[in-house]
């Protein structure tokens, strides 16, 4: 009978050890996190009931991520639900560079919603301080996406010191970081790191950057065809009436084809146009227009009257315009859907 | 010595159970088979592989653990083999402790192999191998031999089917039992959050054990938190291992 | 000192939802040492239920049980015992060689002296020929000779076998008569259950009967059966019709086979008249037997309930 109460007595002080040791795991998982990183407390409790398997769990989202990223690239391109995800996959993997990486990436570039990637990324750094690569998509967002924005080349610089400073960045990084003192061309920044992703193993990657290049041509030579309308206007006195006049004038170079399928066409203001460049803004506009219906509706719980409240409101300086010169926004107050 | 008999003999015994080859067989396909996932990725196969290989380890692991595990003594009584050795002169928990640890030893080589296999096939794929990546086996090891423990104590209580469910559930709910310590700030003081905490300390914490995330990104651990963890583990075990000794000696068999 | 002592033994089972079951009650045993002795009992008896407490594979409900002067809760009274259960098992995939060295190192014995026993044994129970195949696909008499040796192994000084011929054909019950009287010889102590009567009273020394879970008798044979003789049989042969005749008056059964006369009579002073008859009418005797009762006629006779049963 002794025996027996020994051996309970012996496995409860046992148990008891448990629990210190418990605690003292607990106690130096906290001092090494820092702080923590803020997650809403019901998105969490996913991390708890995966079983263990969060990384896997994790994984299998960031393919599906990656999935409706080329679907809708190649559809709507409206990327509704690429916030969620992403922000799901780090919270389950809260060390998934990549995830913060082409997720920030993916939702400045494609989706134009530069806060969520800036948020995201913002995440990611503080999650992965020795990732070099996350501190530098944040500074090629606020130079890129951003640049018209005061502050935002100084912003930019910050995280592209934070970068430079981390072991195992690349050399052009840190070019890049002194390069940003003086005054530079942001074109040949843009230029550069889409070159660089054309080269990538991905295809998907490859296609982005593929097109993206193509849109940065189509630019220049708009840039281009813009030039020439102005030497025919100083020769002629007057704008063109189209670019068939232009062209027969023998002062510009062929217009060439749009490989996405989009024209060049001369506006009532002689200045020249592609409509692909033209609907990929509109798309963009529409989304941050979208983006800021949102916000009004869940502040003020309705939509807005008109597209001005949403300036009156303070949620955005200047409306953005309708970049076909001869088109105005269409609002619908009733749906709060925009065109 | 006599210990060590049992360990040899089960350990030799369970080597030879064929449930134990499906289990592995099914653990090398899925590893393997990660690959595929990593080519609909955009660069990120050999973080997919490294995942799946330790998920795979603890996952599997976990089975044997309980299939083996639980039937252990049932298996003795069953078949009648437990009756002369028992009424040798040694004291029950010899057995017991015998019939563990040839279990963990058997558990030690599924997951030696499995580190083996996954490791090379990472390599092989072009990957690195951080410390991380082992430690993270380390302490899935010692999740198993809590489990084990589990299980084995389990064995000594019940019949297989409903010991297998039993460490099954606890299996999943010990990783979840961090919920426990999320509660919103209205609970303070209350008994509900007092119970809770309780219930949070007597059920084995097998979040402790996971180091996927670190291993998978090649995060550095500290050695204290590993030190702890396996203190914590070691503790568990016995407290298991020492409830399970009692009940085997107070059986009729 | 007794091998074996039993005070007020009792084993209930009880199981949630079900009635408890009295397996054993108040059972008080002694057995001495270099003793052949019998537990009888129908199944279910008990008999099974006390060898397990002997050798702690149970505990009873209450009472106490020694082997040797020992408690046989410890693990010192189990070094006295050597057990053979009924239909033993082993690890399928062990040699009968190898099975007997795992159990030689449970019992602490040096490997030199697992040798020493594994040539003892194997000749013992001639196991030389079998020492190196699997146990898987053994028949029933190769296992108990392995259960046998298992029990034999480290040299104890009590064997308690449980139901040891069971499942035998004539020749394996030959070998573990011989084998229990061989380790008579050698001055070990022996306590089988049985519930084969002819087995037992062959070579035991004492018997108890177990009844229902309470010891009903003990004691030697001769003691417990009746000393008289129920009827004495007498196989006759070349008897003239009418001796046939008288002598089928005074017998209780009569029969014929082949060219004998068999007649039953009802007590010995009888028998002697027939057979002073017989040497009379001419006749040839060929066989005269005294029928005593026998163990099992014995046995018989107490699962008729009594007064107390029938309650």
């Amino acid at each position: 009978m002794t025996r027996r109460i020994i051996a309970a007595v012996c496995a409860f002080a046992v148990f008891l050890g448990a629990v210190a040791a418990q605690r003292q795991v607990n106690a130096v998982r906290a001092a090494e996190q820092g702080e923590e990183i803020l997650f809403l407390p019901n998105q969490k409790l996913l991390n708890h009931f995966t079983g263990g398997m969060n990384n896997v769990v994790a994984d299998l989202l960031w393919l599906r991520c990656i999935q409706y990223i080329a679907t809708e690239s190649k559809g709507e391109r409206n990327f509704t639900w690429l916030n969620q995800m992403l922000n799901t996959v780090v919270q389950l993997d809260p060390y998934f560079g990549d995830a913060y990486r082409y997720g920030g990436m993916f939702l400045a570039a494609l989706k134009a919603d530069d806060d969520a990637g800036i948020a995201l990324l913002e995440q990611g750094v503080i999650a992965n301080p020795r990732n070099h690569q996350l501190p530098y998509e944040l500074a090629m967002i606020f130079l890129l996406n951003r640049k018209d924005e005061p502050g935002s080349k100084e912003r930019a610089t910050h995280y592209l010191s934070m970068a430079a400073a981390i072991d195992g960045c690349p050399e052009f990084v840190r070019e890049l970081a002194t390069q940003l003192q003086g005054q530079y061309n942001l074109a040949d920044v843009e230029l550069a790191m889409w070159n660089r992703m054309v080269d990538s193993d991905d295809k998907l990657l490859r296609e982005v950057a593929q097109r993206k290049l193509i849109e940065i041509d189509i630019r220049a030579h708009t840039e281009q065809l813009n030039q020439a309308v102005l030497a025919f206007n100083q020769r002629a006195g007057r704008f063109p009436e189209s670019i068939q006049e232009l062209a027969g004038a023998g002062i510009m170079p062929i217009p060439m084809n749009d490989p996405l399928g989009g024209t060049f066409f001369l506006g009532e203001d002689g200045v020249m146009r592609n409509t692909t460049l033209l609907d990929e803004e509109k798309k963009n506009r529409l989304k941050v227009l979208n983006n800021l219906l949102k916000s009004y509706k869940n502040k003020e719980d309705g939509w807005p009257p008109n597209l001005d409240a949403l300036v009156a409101k303070g949620l955005i300086a200047q409306l953005p315009d309708h970049p076909y010169p001869d088109q105005t926004w269409r609002y619908d107050a009733a749906t709060g859907s925009v065109e | 010595m006599r210990i060590f008999t049992i360990a040899q003999n089960t350990f030799r015994e369970s080597i030879r159970d064929k449930v134990l080859y499906v289990l592995l067989f099914f653990a090398a396909v899925t590893i393997f088979g990660s690959k595929a996932l990593g080519w609909i990725s955009i660069g990120q196969d050999i973080k997919i592989v490294k995942d799946i290989a330790l998920s795979a380890t603890s996952i599997f692991g976990i089975l044997i653990a309980i299939f083996v595990g639980t039937s252990l003594i049932y298996k003795e009584i069953d078949k009648r083999t437990l009756y002369t050795i028992l009424a040798q002169p040694m004291q029950r928990y010899e057995f017991i402790l015998g019939k563990y640890l040839g279990l963990v030893a058997l558990l030690a080589v599924v997951t030696v192999t499995m580190t083996v296999v996954s490791s090379v096939y990472i390599l092989l794929l072009g990957g690195t191998l951080h410390l991380t990546f082992f430690l993270a086996i380390l302490l899935i090891y010692a999740k198993l031999m809590l489990i084990t423990a589990f299980a084995v104590l389990m064995s000594s209580l019940t019949s297989p089917i409903l010991g297998a469910i039993i460490v099954f559930s606890v299996a999943v709910f010990g990783h979840a039992t961090e919920v426990f310590r999320d509660l919103p700030p209205q609970f303070d003081g209350t008994s509900a959050k007092a119970l809770l905490e309780a219930a949070y300390y007597v059920i084995p914490n097998l979040s402790n054990f996971d180091l996927t995330r670190e291993a998978a990104n090649g995060i550095d651990v500290s050695g204290a938190y590993v030190v702890w963890v396996l203190v914590y583990g070691l503790m568990y075990t016995m407290t298991l291992l020492i409830l399970a000794a009692l009940a085997f000696q107070e059986k009729d068999v | 000192m007794s091998a074996i002592v039993t005070k007020n033994l009792s084993k209930i089972y009880r199981e949630v939802g079900k009635a408890s079951v009295k397996s054993l009650d108040g059972l008080d045993l002694t057995i001495e040492e270099n003793e052949v002795y019998g537990f009888l009992g129908r199944n279910g008896a008990g008999k099974t239920t006390t060898i397990k407490i002997l050798c702690s594979l149970l505990k009873p409900t209450s009472g106490e049980a020694f082997v040797f002067g020992e408690s046989v809760r410890t693990p010192q009274a189990r070094q006295h015992i050597g057990y053979l259960p009924e239909q033993p098992y082993f690890y399928e995939y062990l040699t009968p060689k190898e099975t007997l060295d795992f159990y030689g190192k449970l019992r602490n014995l040096s490997p030199a002296e697992r040798n020493h026993q594994w040539d003892k044994l194997s000749d013992l129970l001639d196991l030389r020929d079998i020492a190196d195949q699997r146990i898987k696909g053994f028949s029933k008499g190769m296992r108990q000779r392995i259960g046998f040796a298992v029990a034999l192994m480290g040299d104890p000084p009590l064997l308690i076998l449980d139901e040891p011929m069971s499942g035998l054909d004539p020749i394996g019950r030959r070998m573990i008569r011989d084998l229990i009287m061989r380790c008579r010889d050698e001055k070990k102590t022996l306590f089988f259950s049985s519930h084969v009567m002819s087995d037992v009273e062959q070579i035991c020394d004492r018997v108890s009967i177990l009844v229902k879970g309470k010891l009903t008798h003990r004691g030697r044979i001769d003691q417990l059966l009746e000393s008289q003789t129920k009827a004495v049989e007498i196989i006759t042969a070349g008897l003239s019709d009418e001796t046939r005749r008288t002598l089928r008056e005074r017998a209780t059964d009569y029969r014929a086979l082949d060219e004998q006369d068999i007649f039953v009579l009802p007590d010995e002073a009888a028998a002697n008249e027939a057979v002073q008859q017989l040497q009379q009418q001419g006749g040839r005797i060929v066989q005269f037997t005294p029928i005593r009762e026998s163990l099992e006629d014995f046995f018989l006779r107490q699962q008729t309930p009594t007064n107390e049963e029938a309650r």
